[in-house]
This record gives structure tokens, sequence and C-alpha cells, in this order.
């Protein structure tokens, strides 16, 4: 039953996330060309009176190219957002939740979906950066085999740690907050003809406890620096990121057992 | 034997709202009931808790002994009084989605169903008239072999030609053994089909009894009995 969730829970997102994605990749070469192109020698032929309509559209380039990149990051992550909303909350949730499946069935196929839409997004959005940047000679591949070079006479093994743990903070992190999105739904929409209203609530309440409790877990550490000693910038950044590791997997779990059961045991749609 | 449906001293408040009061009975197999009453006297409400969309504030509903869960899901089928599904699909798309989650559910009956009512199976629910989405949306519901039908004003928004083939839809393909709850304020329509009938008024349950007792008890049909409680 979860394959099927998983299936079908692609196929609902993926129609929207899918065509932001491609468009950002439609959209960086072309926007990136023309920008090429307006900044060029070539163009000031086209200048009458200091005024060329090139020049014009050049900013306008950019302005589409950094529409595209922002929504592909952030309206992937709305609608994503809007989509279990809508499928839990309101009258589609209808179906959703009396499908003969487990809640935590439904809410982890769509939170690994969410999941898995979010990362790629990241990723296609550094891919079209790299190609907007290459296109316009901000970066040569030398540039990368130099890179790669200098990359190889360190020792790796030195930066694992840190890597793993940033990896780690960035995972969780993510995770974490598909999870937040659950758990707020899940209570804001017991608030009588207010499910989003009450949603939104019970996100800045979560948000708000989640604050307070990150700064009290950052102080903490700060204060064990200080009686433990001093250790370099890598170091004090690898700490940091450990509260940080902690909070996120432990506010998921509260947030996946509130979700699951209030959904389970406090449906009111 | 286990009642089919058992509700058990069921109450249900929306803030200081009373929508259901105490309401109690049991429903066996093979009945086809009609939940009756006016707008707002809670029959919408009796249906989403017997489907586990809303909490009880009190009592419980039992559905072949147990609470709504995952096995009760498997075996009611709810036909809610809007438009549930998913407007981007076609019609083919969402036969498959019900087929992958409810073994129950019977693919030939459905495209049956579908060819006498001329529906195209690459229609998308989006392109829909109301009416044929309100359809389709019984012909999923009723494709499946569930023990208890929970159709929520069926023929609320359809024509009166359209309401004989939706009911006659219902009678041709509903799971014999099982049985069927149908809330609407249209009773004219219904009454022939009825068995049993259920009476809400102002959230508590005013008449519990067959058709053949209203009329034999009362010397008068359904909607003649429906206008007499109800009338303002």
């Amino acid at each position: 039953m979860l394959g099927k969730l998983f299936k079908h829970e692609f196929r609902t997102t993926g129609r929207y996330i899918v065509t932001l994605l491609v468009l950002l990749i439609v959209v960086t070469p072309l926007t990136a060309l023309y920008l090429k192109f307006s900044t060029s020698d070539v163009i000031d032929k086209f200048t009458i009176n200091n005024f060329n309509i090139f020049k014009i559209f050049s900013v306008l380039s950019v302005l589409v190219y950094v529409a595209a990149l922002i929504s592909a990051v952030t309206a992937t992550t709305i609608l994503l957002i809007y989509n279990i909303y809508k499928s839990m909350v309101t009258s589609q949730g209808y179906l959703t939740h009396t499908l003969p499946v487990p809640t935590s069935y439904i809410i982890i196929s769509k939170g690994v979906v969410m999941f898995v839409w979010k990362v790629l997004s990241v990723i296609v959005a550094f891919i079209s950066l790299m190609i907007f940047t290459y296109i316009l000679g901000v970066w040569h591949f030398d540039d990368i085999a130099a890179f790669i070079k200098e990359l190889m006479k360190l020792n790796l093994s030195d930066y694992m740690p840190s890597m793993i743990l940033l990896a780690a903070t960035l995972i969780f992190g993510t995770i974490q907050k598909i999870l937040m999105y659950f758990a707020s739904f899940a209570v804001g929409h017991r608030m009588n003809g207010h499910p989003f209203l009450g949603s939104v609530i019970a996100y800045i309440i979560g948000s708000f406890i989640l604050s307070i409790i990150s700064a009290i877990a950052n102080t903490i550490t700060n204060f064990a620096f200080i009686y433990t000693g001093s250790y370099g910038l890598t170091d004090t950044i690898d700490i940091m990121m450990i509260p940080a590791i902690i909070i996120s997997i432990v506010s998921g779990v509260v947030f996946y057992i509130i979700s699951v059961y209030m959904f389970k045991n406090k449906l009111n749609i | 034997m286990t009642p089919l449906l058992e509700c058990r001293t069921l109450t249900k408040k929306y803030g200081n709202t009373l929508a259901l009061n105490n309401v109690s009975f049991t429903l066996e197999r093979g009945r086809i009931v009609g939940l009756l009453g006016p707008n707002a006297s809670g029959k919408t409400t009796l249906i989403k808790l017997i489907n586990g969309l809303l909490t009880p504030t009190s009592g419980e509903v039992l559905i072949n002994g147990m609470r709504p869960g995952i096995e009760s899901k498997l075996s009611v089928a709810y036909l809610p009084d809007t438009m549930f599904l998913n407007d981007w699909m076609n019609v083919k798309q969402l036969i498959n989605y019900y087929s992958d989650f409810y073994s129950n559910f019977d693919v030939d009956k459905a495209y049956d169903m579908l060819k006498r009512l001329n529906i195209d199976e690459k229609m998308r629910v989006k392109a829909m008239s109301k009416g044929t989405k309100e359809k389709v949306q019984l012909i999923l519901t009723m494709s499946r072999n569930a023990d208890l039908y929970c159709l929520d004003e069926p023929i609320g928004g359809v024509d009166p030609a359209s309401r004989d083939y939706i009911l006659s839809t219902i009678l041709n393909n509903y799971n014999e053994n099982g049985s069927i709850l149908i809330s609407t304020h249209l009773i004219s329509d219904v009454e022939q089909i009825l068995d049993d009938v259920l009476m809400i008024r102002f959230g508590c349950l005013y008449i519990h009894k067959t058709v053949d007792e209203i009329r034999e008890e009362k010397h008068m049909s359904v909607d003649e009995l429906f206008r007499e409680v109800f009338r303002c």
C-alpha cells in the first residue's frame, strides 16, 4: 500500500513540480545567452540617443531568470505545502482519510515525496545557476579541474566529520520542517471553520517554541565552549551543528507523533 | 450477530453548537435506509462520524463491531455531498486509483456504468459538468462491493431525469448483503426504494422505523410525515 501511495503522490505533485523545474532549465540558457548578447559590444551599434532597447530587455531577462530560480525552490515548497493542505484537510481529505491504509503511511508517503522534490529542486537550481554563470563567462571548465586539483591536495579525512555534520543538519532540518507542516495542519485543522488560519497559527507557535529551544541549546553549547577551552573555527561550527541536529531529530519525531495521533484520533474535516 | 452499524449515545459538538445529540441506533444488513432531516439537522455529521472523518464528542460508532479504522474503511463506501476527487485526473486514472486501494472495487462494473452513461474514460474531472462529476463519484462509490454504502445527498444536485438513473444505479449495483444509508431531503424521490427511515431533528434521532411501520401507524407516506414533522 505504501508503494501505491508513493506512486499516486509522485503523480499528483510531479505535474507542477516537473513543469517548474523544466521551465527553469529552459529559461536558464535563454536568459543567459540574451544577457551575454545584450552586454556585448555589438549591441552598442543599436544605441540611439543613449537609448538601447536591447539593454533594457537585459534587465528583464535577469528578472525572468531570478523569478524562475526562486519559483523552482520556493514555489515548489509552497505548492507542496498546499497539496498537503488540500489532500488532508479540505474535501479531498474525504478520499485521503477513507482509504484503507494506516494514517502513518499517508504521512510518510506525502513527507518522503515532498523531501525528494525539495532536494531535487535545490539540485536543479544549483545546476541552473552553474549553467547561467558559465554562459556569462564567470567560470570555465578549467576552473573545475583546478578546483578538484586543489581539493585533492587537502587531507579530506580532516573535513569529513564537518561534511557529515553539515549534511545531517540539512537533511534532518528539512525533514523536521516537513513534519512541522503536517503537525501544523493536524492541530490547526480543528479550529472550527478556519482550518487554514488554525494551521498558520499552529505553525507560528511551533516555530516560536523551536526558536526558544534552539536559543537555549546554543547558549548551553557556548557556555560549554568557554569552560572546556578554546577551539578552532571549524570545531566551533561543528559543535554548533550537533544541538541543531539533535533538536531536528527530536522535534521531527514529536511532530510525526502529533500528526499521526491527531489525524488518526482527532480528525475533524 | 454483530450489527453492521451501531451508534451508541453519539454526540457531536462544533464549539458550542450541538450537531448530534445522544443518537443511538443499529443498522442491520440488507437494508436501504433513508437518513432524513431538513438542512443542518445533523445528517452529514452522522455520515462523517461513521466514516471516521469526524471525532465524536462522546459516544461511539461501531462498524461490524469495530470503531472506524482501516477495516471499516474497506467495508464502508462513502459518497460525500461535495466534490472530493482530484480535478486533474481523468476517469481512467480515478478507476486505477480506486482499484489500487480498494480490493473490493469492481473495475468491470465501473466501466460498464460509464459506458451506459456515455462518459468518456479520458475525460478530466475539471472538464466535466457538475452533474457528470456527481455521476462519476457515484459510479466509483457503487463499484465497490462494500458492506455499507453511505451516500450523502446523491441526488441533491441533479435534474429529476437523472435522479431516476442515479436511484436505479444505486439499486442495481449495491452489494445485496450490505446496506445503504442514503441521506436526502428529497424524500418523494427516494421513498419507493427505502426499507427503513432514520429521521433526525435538531441533532436528535426522532424516528427509526421501517417504511411499512410508518404507513401503518401514522397512516401517511414518509414524505407526508416529513412535511408534518418539519413544518416551519
